[in-house]
């Protein structure tokens, strides 16, 4: 099912309501956001310029860099008043990214996954089981409205607590499962431990996947632990770009489609920001068309991806982005969580009883992300007993809790056993990678 | 008595690390202590020449403490250490680890304690008469 119009018009269509949303956001941006104005004004360009859509390119760039300067409120174009919604992810230290919607924002948002998860399959009438955290992250709130909207039942059962998930599937007899492909993958291992066969004992038909990428390996493991027919996609979005419903695959399985009457997308050469042709590996910068609480004009998403024009076999003739291929910056993906390494070099500095040197370790097991980091003892009195150095570990985990939201294994290691570096320094080892695992 | 509390891993080799050091420097081990533990340990030993043990334990970046600790002299015979607990459990002492010396040339066996109170503990042995080692 095709839920919009929108979806299937032609390219000339298609431009012509971009082109007309583009000058109105960027008059809109450049007359009430001062850090658009400023930018802009650097390089002596003007909302009036904007004549074509080939002009886009002359805008400014924004940047995570940008939200951590204006935090929380400065790159809004309303008054705190006229938000009806706040939501915020990860920042890459301390202060996370806030990002926030007028009533019209949340209708638009709303519309948007609406149409991801008719992409995916879903249908009215669907029992959606949403086992995505629920908080102040935009993909649990971000699905059950879309859901709700296309006339979907939704149980928002939250992340974690397996068992009980597999009840409700069985009780309520889920048909949709919105997940990370991840935590799809555990529930169905646990579901086939339990001795029973999703394809026979229960009526899940449809995932629809998000918080982080899913491979083709981890969609063939879907088949085999969920059924052959399981219809799983895979659908994108952040928090800055509303959160999910940018775009998502349809049952074709070629290509994210993206919400173009809403969103433009360019991919560029990260180190020179030069646009990039149609087909070409690149990063994905994206320019909201009717965004008014939080205007983003031209944002780097730090993910690597190319364009595809042509109208897709579904019907569709919205543009689509590839699967993602990777990072420009050095974001991980734990648990569907967005995490910066100096997020948690924030957190260990702090710390006197440790050394500045660390090391941080990812593997997946069973399906589930796990996270070591590792640590040098720096202060000697703690080595009275035991029970100090378990109270440092418990410091730490608690301390990374707070700022990550995620449970992270602590190991102490003796003074010095950690590598040095002398020129960048590589921390992070990420296990899932050699396992074929794209995070 | 002084006691050096040295910060291991438990990977292969860990402790050899640090009584191949103390060889070199020609220090010679009186006592050694360490429990079995999931990642990490804390080896305890004593040694003749604490002081440079430490700073040369030091220098080769390992995390050491020095601790004082108690060294109780025991009777060979049946009942001794059950004298030495008595004693501390009556005077409201509660022990926090406990560890025997490798060897004393044609000594009495020494015991190593430490305590919650270290004061109070060797007062209370004292009285009892049970010897407690200064060096």
């Amino acid at each position: 099912m095709i839920w919009a119009k929108e979806e299937t018009l032609s390219r000339k269509e298609i431009q012509e309501i971009q082109l007309y949303r583009l000058k109105e956001q960027v008059a809109w941006a450049y007359e009430r956001v001062a850090c658009y104005r400023a930018k802009m004004d650097a390089i002596g360009i003007r909302p009036e310029h904007i004549r074509s859509l080939a002009d886009l390119k002359n805008l400014p760039m924004t940047t995570k860099q940008d939200f951590k300067e204006n935090y929380p409120f400065g790159l809004f174009a309303v008054d705190r008043k006229q938000l009806q919604r706040i939501h915020a992810s990860s920042g890459t230290t301390g202060k996370p990214t806030v990002v926030g919607y007028t009533p019209e924002d949340m209708k638009n948002w709303t519309e948007c996954v609406s149409r991801i998860a008719c992409m995916g399959g879903a249908q009215p009438g669907e029992m959606a089981q949403i086992c995505f955290g629920y908080g102040m992250f935009t993909g649990a709130l971000g699905l059950h409205a879309g859901l709700e909207n296309i006339g979907a039942t939704v149980a928002p059962t939250s992340s974690g607590n397996t068992k009980k998930q597999i009840m409700f599937m069985q009780d309520l007899k889920t048909t949709l499962l919105v997940a990370t492909p991840s935590y799809a993958l555990h529930i169905g291992e646990v579901i086939r431990s339990m001795g029973l066969d999703p394809a026979k004992d229960l009526n899940v038909k449809i995932g629809l996947f998000g918080g982080e990428g899913m491979t083709e390996g981890m969609r063939q493991e879907m088949y085999n632990l969920w059924g052959p027919d399981f219809k799983a996609t895979q659908n994108y979005g952040m928090s800055e770009l509303n959160g999910p419903g940018m775009s998502g695959e349809c049952l074709e399985l070629c290509g994210m489609h993206i919400n173009e009457d809403h969103f433009i997308a360019e991919v560029i050469d990260p180190d020179t920001g030069e646009v990039l042709p149609e087909g070409v590996h690149g990063e994905l910068v994206v320019t909201c068309l009717t965004k008014k609480a939080l205007p983003m004009i031209r944002y780097r998403t730090m993910d690597i991806t190319r364009l595809f024009y042509e109208p897709c076999k579904c019907g569709r003739t919205t543009a689509r982005m590839e699967n993602l291929s990777g990072r420009t910056d050095d974001m991980l993906i734990i648990r569907g969580v967005n995490v910066f390494p100096t997020q948690i070099e924030e957190v260990l500095l702090k710390m006197e009883e440790i050394g500045p040197h660390y090391q941080i370790e990812l593997e997946r097991v069973d399906h589930l992300d796990r996270m070591e980091i590792k640590v040098e003892l720096a202060d000697d009195s703690l080595l009275d007993s035991y029970s100090a150095l378990e109270a440092l570990e418990k410091k730490i985990r608690s301390g990374l809790r707070t700022m990550l939201g995620l449970d992270a294994a602590i190991k102490i290691v003796a003074p010095g056993a950690l590598p040095r570096f002398e020129g960048k320094a590589k921390r992070v080892i990420d296990h899932r990678k050699s396992m074929g695992l794209n995070c | 008595m002084k006691q050096l509390s040295i910060f291991v891993e438990n990977k292969v080799g860990s402790l050899g690390q640090v009584t191949g050091a103390l060889k070199e420097a020609g220090i010679n081990l009186r006592a050694v202590a360490s429990f079995d533990s999931p990642v990490y340990g804390i080896l305890r030993i004593i040694v003749d020449q604490p002081e440079k043990a430490r700073t040369l334990l030091h220098e080769k970046q390992f995390a050491v403490k020095m601790t004082d600790v108690l060294a109780v002299e025991l009777q060979d015979e049946p009942g001794a250490l059950d004298g030495v607990f008595s004693c501390l459990t009556e005077a409201g002492i509660s022990i926090n680890y406990i560890y025997s010396f490798v060897l004393r040339e044609q000594a009495d066996p020494l015991m190593v304690l430490h305590v919650s109170d270290m004061e109070k503990a060797a007062g209370a042995l004292s009285q009892a008469g049970i010897t407690v080692v200064r060096d």
